[in-house]
């Protein structure tokens, strides 16, 4: 019984993990933008 | 600016060289992954002398990445170190000649572009294009662009430059703060481990004793 229960904890470290890098991965690409940028040099 | 090369014909290439650098200008805005798609680069030209051959060739280099190039900005006068020794190794770089006008004391508005999508090319004068490139990166304190104006025209060809004026488009996709993505993962691995904590003291409330 222990057994299984600390299986089920590690399954569930694994998923948040697992979440976290899922996050990582996929949160740079939600905002990608196109600018303009202008500028006066001076010499 | 000024820009001259007075260099005596039938010899050319031996200076001495007026050339410049514009201001180094910085988009603090532009942080991320950064594509750059296009470059457009406008200026007034005045002519002081032109060559005996007619026309007034000079040359553009358009810097742009996410740092510093390490040229200090300014003007260069008198030099005999060839302006086209001088290279960069900025990740985006559009260089090319331009003809800036026939007439003496007259002043040209002068335009230039490059499109990195469909690599056109277009300017409002004659031109000769050297090269385009550009790479994708990570832009960390905004996106950097300087200017490098020269000729090698010879027979005292001499210019003056005034309302330098660039254009980048591009595609930018900035990087989500890093304690936010910190924080979801922390807390996304405690609501699991505080799910895994009910689920056993439920398993052990039902093996309980009878």
């Amino acid at each position: 019984m222990e057994k299984s229960l600390l299986s089920l904890r590690r399954r569930f470290v694994i998923l948040g993990l697992f979440a976290t890098i899922t996050v990582l991965f996929l949160a740079p690409t939600a905002s990608a933008g196109s600018f303009t940028s202008t500028f006066k040099l001076a010499p | 600016m000024n820009v001259s090369d007075l260099s005596v014909p039938p010899n050319f290439f031996t200076g001495p060289f007026n050339y410049g650098f514009t201001a180094l200008a910085l988009d603090p805005a532009v942080t991320g992954q950064v594509t750059i798609n296009s470059i457009s680069v406008s200026t007034d030209a005045t002519l002081h002398h032109l060559p005996y051959y007619g026309s007034s060739p000079f040359d553009w280099e358009i810097f742009v990445g996410p740092a510093p190039f390490g040229f200090a900005p300014g003007q260069v006068t008198g030099t005999t170190v060839r302006p086209d020794s001088i290279t960069s190794n900025a990740p985006t770089q559009l260089r090319f000649s331009q003809l800036a006008g026939t007439s003496i004391g007259g002043t040209t508005t002068l335009t230039g572009s490059y499109d990195f999508v469909s690599n056109t090319f277009q300017t409002n004068t004659g031109n000769f294009f050297k090269f385009a490139g550009t790479s994708p990166g990570q832009f960390t304190n905004g996106l950097y662009t300087q200017v490098f104006l020269w000729s090698e025209g010879g027979d005292g060809i001499n210019l003056d430059f005034r309302d330098i004026t660039v254009t980048v488009t591009g595609v930018s996709t900035p990087e989500p703060p890093s304690l936010l993505l910190f924080g979801t993962g922390v807390l996304g691995i405690l609501v699991l481990s505080l799910l895994a904590g009910l689920h056993t003291l439920s398993s052990q409330r039902n093996y309980g004793p009878q």
